[in-house]
């Protein structure tokens, strides 16, 4: 079962992030006027410990995915901070950033289009390795083999190129390069979602067993629910740049305590006809506001179905509401009555 | 029955041989109802629903029977697959933005089809626009109808294909993956939509859809397509309570659960084959745990074909109902990685 280890929970965290920002300069007005900003991430506060696996969720332009790459630092941090085993590392640079990636690896979505078509799987997944300027005792070659068999694909195929396999195998060269320096932190970007039901399960089983072997923690970017509720041990929603909801695992698909949550989860499709047709469905109107323009107050009012006069004027803090939960909801204490209708 | 397709195939010459995108379908609707065709990528479910149009070019060698009421496709000029088009079915397709006309408005676009099939002013037509606009759930209707497609949000363009595609009352409704781009909240509201206007209208519905919550929450029969053949057909319940074929097993296997978490998934091996030059028998064999307990190696030499197990529902497979019920009893160990490219 995927239940976190009390350890865990306890220990200090591997990845400590807090307030952290991001905001994109839109163009500017031909004179300098006011410049307006995207606050695509806006004050987000997490941590992951090691072994652990948290999974960020939401709808597109949530602000998950850049919530992933500000940690990868493959975008610049515009404020607040992100600590790898208690070093501040939102600013740095240079050969301390390199000796970072040895720590932090990251797994895209496509699988397609995140492998160099020119390169052999060889080149490919020893490059992590080059780029260091490290040898591997056992020398490159006989390294990379066994980063392959590790992950299912057979060492024979060293010089075959990427178009000679198919998605589910491409995701397992991508995973493959992600943990050639091994890392403690790897970066889930959507990891299964662009590949196909029979083969999206081979890659989860993957992940869980590299998990299990080698301490990994993950941080899981995903919007299939299934699949976060699955491969998670705590789980945080976002909405519009920020953090909603976050709780374990368990506590938080049995008893959403954020109706944007409560929404997400009556929302996704169940495969199983039955209870699909007899459950009680809290459908949202409208959609995502433009986050150029975010509402004023709780930025989920405009959707929701339990706003009040004091969600349009004051923004709720993300605040505890329970053990190990956060909900920023002014009336977090009223969602499960709802969800029960 | 209102929609009735016996044994069709459609096959494209190839350098590497003769793919079998579609190879012998057979399936019925009657109105009012949804049929859903659910398979991996490659299985052919989008190659059906463009046959059911005629929209396949002059290379697709296409042979069997689609009859829509009294009127046959396979065949038919092209004038009169034009009438049957807009008029008698229409369909929506995966990512309105490419479907859709850049350059011009997208109530223009609904006029221009509207009056593609009905003799009327104008101004009649725009009425009917803004009427099929209001009715597809668009706010600010005069506003719609002068956005361009790129002004709206995805979850809008799709409410503008439906209104474009039902404006002429068909009676079949084709949607090939109409909610797949959409986010959960929003496909929510989509299929909501989709239902109600097949209650008042009363149209027949097929869905092509690759996920089987989707399914589970639209469907009143399901095809399960895998490598161009059904697999298995029956009502949404004899697929999801009382799956018999094993690839329909695998696939109910392999997706993790919103209701409970599972251990651990149990994947199907390999992935889906090419269809170019496809041999003979059954063409899941070389991913099917149970191959090995079927006489005379008849699975690798003859395709299995379609067989009643009950009224409405029939598979393609060669276990016998005893080895059936043998197979189930003793499901698969997760098997071994795929390792062949």
């Amino acid at each position: 079962m995927n239940a976190p280890s009390s350890a865990s929970q306890h220990a200090a965290p591997l990845l400590k992030v807090e307030k952290l920002s991001k905001h994109f300069p839109l163009s500017t007005g031909l004179f300098g006027g006011q410049a307006r900003s995207v606050r695509a991430v806006d004050g987000v506060s997490f941590d992951v410990a090691p072994g652990e696996t948290l999974s960020l969720v939401g709808e597109s332009g949530c602000g998950k995915s850049t919530t992933g790459r500000l940690i990868a630092r493959l975008l610049d941090v515009s404020s607040g901070r992100v600590s790898f085993q208690g070093r501040d590392m939102s600013h740095i640079q240079g050969a301390d950033l390199r000796a970072l990636r040895r720590d932090i690896q990251m797994v895209f979505q496509d699988p397609y289009s995140s492998l160099n078509p020119r390169q052999t799987v060889g080149d490919i997944i020893g490059a992590p390795f080059l780029i260091q300027g490290m040898t591997p005792a056992e020398g490159r070659q006989a390294a990379v083999q066994e980063l392959m068999r590790r992950v299912g694909l057979n060492p024979e195929h060293y010089y075959c190129y990427p178009r000679e396999f198919s998605g589910g195998q491409r995701q397992r060269i991508s995973i493959a390069r992600a943990l050639a320096l091994r890392p403690k932190l790897i970066i889930c970007d959507e990891p299964v979602s662009a590949l196909d039901v029979s083969v999206q399960a081979q890659v989860i089983n993957l992940l869980q067993d590299l998990q299990r072997d080698l301490g990994l923690s993950y941080l899981f970017i995903a919007h299939d629910l299934s699949v976060v509720r699955h491969i998670s041990h705590r789980v945080a929603v976002m909405y519009l740049g920020r953090i909603v909801e976050i709780a374990g695992v368990g506590p938080l698909y049995e008893r959403p305590l954020h109706p944007y949550t409560l929404a997400l989860l009556s929302s996704a499709p169940d495969p199983d006809p039955d209870r699909a047709a007899s459950r009680k469905r809290f459908v949202l109107k409208g959609e995502l506001p433009s986050p150029v323009n975010p509402p004023d107050g709780c930025l989920f009012h405009t959707r929701c179905p339990m706003a009040q006069d004091k969600c349009r004027s004051e923004v709720p803090a993300l605040r505890q509401v329970a053990a190990g939960r956060q909900s920023a909801c002014h009336y977090a204490d009223q969602v499960p009555a709802i969800a029960a209708g | 029955m209102f929609v009735s397709v016996r044994d069709l195939k459609v096959h494209f010459p190839a350098e590497e041989g003769l793919v079998r995108a579609v190879d012998g379908l057979s399936f019925s609707i009657e109105r009012g109802k949804t049929l859903a065709i659910v398979g991996e990528s490659g299985s052919g479910k989008t190659a059906a629903s463009l046959a059911m149009l005629g929209l396949h070019g002059k290379a697709a060698r296409i042979s069997g029977e689609i009859a829509i009421g009294d009127a046959q496709v396979v065949g038919a000029s092209e004038s009169t697959l034009r009438r049957l088009r807009g008029n008698r079915m229409a369909m929506i397709f995966q990512d309105p933005l490419t479907a859709m006309h850049p350059y011009h408005k997208v109530g223009e676009q609904i006029v221009e089809a509207y009056r593609t099939h009905r003799s009327v002013t104008r101004k009649a037509a725009r009425q009917r626009t803004l009427d099929m606009l209001a009715r597809v759930g668009m706010a600010d209707t005069q506003r719609a109808f002068d956005s361009y497609p790129h002004q709206l949000s995805g979850g809008q363009r799709q409410r503008v294909m439906i209104a474009m595609a039902l404006c002429c009352d068909p009676e079949l409704l084709i949607a090939d993956e109409p909610t797949t781009a959409l986010d959960v909240t929003v496909q929510a509201q989509i299929l909501d939509l989709l239902k109600d206007l097949q209650r008042e209208f009363g149209s027949a519905i097929i869905m092509i859809t690759h996920d089987l919550g989707v399914v589970a929450e639209v469907a009143d029969e399901v095809v399960v397509m895998y490598a161009g053949r059904a697999v298995e057909t029956g009502t949404v319940r004899d697929v999801f309570y009382r799956p018999s074929h094993p690839y329909t097993w695998g696939l109910l296997e392999s997706i993790p659960r919103l209701d409970h978490q599972r251990d651990r998934l149990t994947a199907i091996p390999g992935s889906p084959p090419s269809l170019a030059g496809l041999a003979e028998g059954c063409a899941f064999r070389k991913r099917c745990g149970h191959a090995a307990s079927v006489p005379d190696g008849l699975c690798a030499s003859q395709a299995p074909l379609p067989t009643d197990i009950a009224a409405g529902h029939s598979i393609r497979c060669h276990l016998t109902d005893t080895g059936r019920a043998a197979a189930r009893s003793n499901p698969r160990q997760p098997s071994a990685s795929e390792v062949q490219p």
